[in-house]
């Protein structure tokens, strides 16, 4: 945290703004407007954008390929980069690709496994894990090694993060793992979704007992929900998700002409405690293909403007 | 078929069928039955079966005692699965499971009770089932 | 052991129908164990090749041997007699065996009739499970004798990924979560706290990823 921030979204976080970030993915297809059009909604309302990589192991317009068109329209991208489809190689050659392209943002991932999504018959890689991303890319910021040992010719500086999910088990190992994360080099953290403020609200306690949120800065994650249906199936499916009967319980109570109404009011309620939660320096709204949905919650959560891009 | 007859390898234990009823069903007109008589109806090992098929028989059946009263505790269990697998490998090799039975009602069905289940069962086969 | 399964009969059956005389060749070590090609299971197949060949009509001669071992020499030289009788040698053992007889019997065309599935235990009865990919550079002191790169379906060395719930994996819900084990052990152990120390890169030079590796012992060369 103590070296000159390489980007607009490392920029806002030191000086203490509280930042928002948003999610974009990139299509199954070659258009460029595809991800342009996602931008468009989310111009002006967020600080930086993730583009996820081949989410959910679906082939789709490279990450890299997609931040570049983000940032050919003006917006700063956060490339996601798994560790399922991609060795040592070739990873650390599309970062020197990326760099020399304009992005400056990174999140280390594993990434979902193969078996979900479109290739289930694909071999996979796993070559190295996040952590050694991680500590790739801050190898490389601070000796301008890679990671055989060679200098670089003018080394990448990524401003590199990571994801937690304080809802996975073990629990009590979650704080470990975000501590290792960070000795890593995680110079930023987005959580998973948060439904479960008490469980999350443990969690940055612990971490801030240990010092955690001093080495780095986490970003609250947001999903709004759409329906009461949508809260079920996340619960029941999807590894990793936390959300509790009184979350299901109240996206059931109201008509289901009023559902996304409701689930946006959950959201607004779980921001405004994170805005107040020391230790977090932000959100990161994960509305994935309901992008238009971003910027009502930020104008409403009292976020916008954004500062504007130094 | 043996002269005739449709041929049948029967299985059983001593739980299973009635000395009476075995000696009947081997004596029977109507079938060639070929009992054999085991300490316990678990015994009925894959390849048990499979040669009885090899050898001719047109049906092989196990006779297994009713659940919860096998003396070695398991055995009609075990056979029943035995069996269920070699039915599977009978069908993917193309030659019809069906034609391998298990009952666990043998003392109830007598042997007047077993012809009629064995008529049935190879009525569902078709005449002349040659292997 | 090495855990293998039996191929679909109707997949073998295909293998060997170019054929009029088929060696059935059991193994009686892994294979056994695992109850995929030993002396039983190389009867019942060889039964069931030959009611299902002349069921279609098939003049077909199915014979059986099995030797203790088809990885030594030693042992496979015992059924040279039995595939010189043959067209073809259908062989149940692990893929190692099978490359084994095809090595020794050049002139023989030698088929494989199970699927190798790995190196594993058998943790109940009827249960086979996999334990070790051979990576050559054993680690599993650090991790409570649980092996991630096996047992983690993301080769995981730091910890698991956010898809463990309820101490199973992502990808299959019977799936243990390797790392969930890794922890209860190494809880019980006292020994948590060395998880808190960054595990580095593995070096694959030393796994198959390397190339097809050797053993040799210089003092036991003829």
């Amino acid at each position: 945290m103590k070296d000159k921030p390489c980007s607009n979204l490392q920029k806002l976080l030191s000086s203490g703004e509280f930042v928002v970030t948003a999610e974009c993915g990139p299509p199954r297809g070659t258009l460029k407007e595809a991800v342009t059009a996602k931008g468009e909604l989310l111009k002006g309302c967020v600080d930086a954008v993730n583009v996820t990589d081949n989410q959910t192991a679906i082939v789709r317009m490279s990450s890299l390929a997609a931040c570049v068109h983000l940032l050919e329209m003006g917006l700063e991208p956060v490339m996601q980069m798994v560790t399922r489809d991609r060795n040592r190689i070739a990873l650390q050659s599309d970062l020197l690709g990326a760099w020399s392209l304009g992005i400056r943002n990174l999140l280390c991932l594993s990434g979902d496994h193969q078996s979900f999504g479109s290739q289930p018959d694909a071999l996979n890689v796993f070559d190295i894990d996040s952590l050694h991303l991680l500590n790739m890319v801050k190898t490389m910021r601070e000796t301008g090694r890679d990671m055989s040992g060679f200098e670089l010719n003018h080394a990448p500086r990524m401003f590199a993060g990571a994801a937690a999910n304080p809802f996975a088990d073990p629990f009590e190992y979650r704080v470990i793992r975000l501590a290792k994360k960070i000795a890593a080099g995680a110079g930023f953290i987005q959580t998973q979704c948060i439904y479960n403020l008490p469980r999350f609200r443990e969690w940055i306690r612990l971490a801030r007992e240990q010092g955690l949120t001093e080495k780095t800065y986490i970003l609250g994650g947001i999903t709004p929900l759409k329906s009461a249906g949508m809260a079920g199936y996340m619960s029941a499916r999807v590894a990793g998700m936390d959300i509790p009967d009184e979350i299901i319980k109240r996206m059931r109570s109201v008509p289901k002409e009023k559902a996304a109404e409701e689930g946006m009011q959950i959201c607004l309620e779980t921001i405004e405690e994170l805005k107040n939660m020391p230790g977090v320096s932000g959100v990161h709204i994960m509305a994935i293909e309901s992008e238009s949905m971003v910027a009502p919650i930020v104008k409403a959560a009292g976020l916008f403007p954004r500062p504007a891009a130094a | 078929m043996t002269d005739g007859k449709p041929a049948v390898s029967l299985f059983y234990c001593v739980n299973a069928l009635s000395a009476q009823t075995a000696r009947e069903l081997e004596n029977t007109a109507e079938f060639e039955i070929r009992p054999v008589h085991m300490a316990c109806s678990s015994m009925v090992r894959d390849i048990l079966l499979l040669k009885g098929f090899e050898s001719g028989a047109d049906l092989v059946v196990v006779a297994t005692c009713p659940p919860g009263q096998c003396q070695f505790i398991d055995g009609n269990r075990r056979a029943r699965r035995r069996v269920d697998r070699v039915r599977r490998l009978l069908d993917e090799a193309g030659l019809d499971g069906s034609r391998l039975i298990i009952t666990d009602c043998g003392l109830e069905l007598g042997s007047a009770g077993m012809l009629a289940e064995l008529k049935s069962a190879l009525n569902k086969q078709g005449p002349g089932v040659e292997i | 052991m090495i855990v293998a399964e039996q191929k679909k009969i109707t997949e073998i059956m295909e293998l060997i129908s170019p054929f009029r005389k088929v060696l059935v060749l059991g193994c009686g070590t892994c294979v056994k164990t695992c109850f995929a090609g030993g002396e039983d299971e190389v009867a019942v197949l060889a039964s069931l090749l030959r009611q299902a060949f002349k069921k279609q009509g098939r003049d077909m001669e199915i014979t059986e041997f099995t030797v203790e071992r088809q990885c030594e020499d030693e042992f496979i030289q015992e059924a040279a007699e039995a595939v010189a009788g043959a067209e073809a040698v259908l062989s149940l053992a692990c893929g190692a065996g099978v490359q084994d007889i095809a090595r020794r019997f050049k002139n023989i065309p030698v088929l494989p009739g199970v699927n190798t599935v790995f190196v594993g235990v058998m943790e109940d009865r009827g249960l086979f499970t996999e334990e070790c990919l051979c990576c050559g550079d054993c680690r599993l002191g650090q991790y409570g004798g649980v092996c991630v790169l096996t047992r983690c379906a993301k080769k995981l060395s730091n910890g698991p990924c956010g898809g463990s719930r309820n101490g199973k994996c992502e990808i299959n819900p019977e799936t243990d979560c390797a790392w969930q084990l890794v922890i209860d052990r190494m809880g019980a152990l006292g020994q948590l706290d060395s998880l808190k120390e960054y595990v580095p890169p593995r070096d694959w030079r030393t796994s198959n990823a390397g190339g097809p590796r050797k053993v040799l012992r210089e003092d036991m060369v003829a």
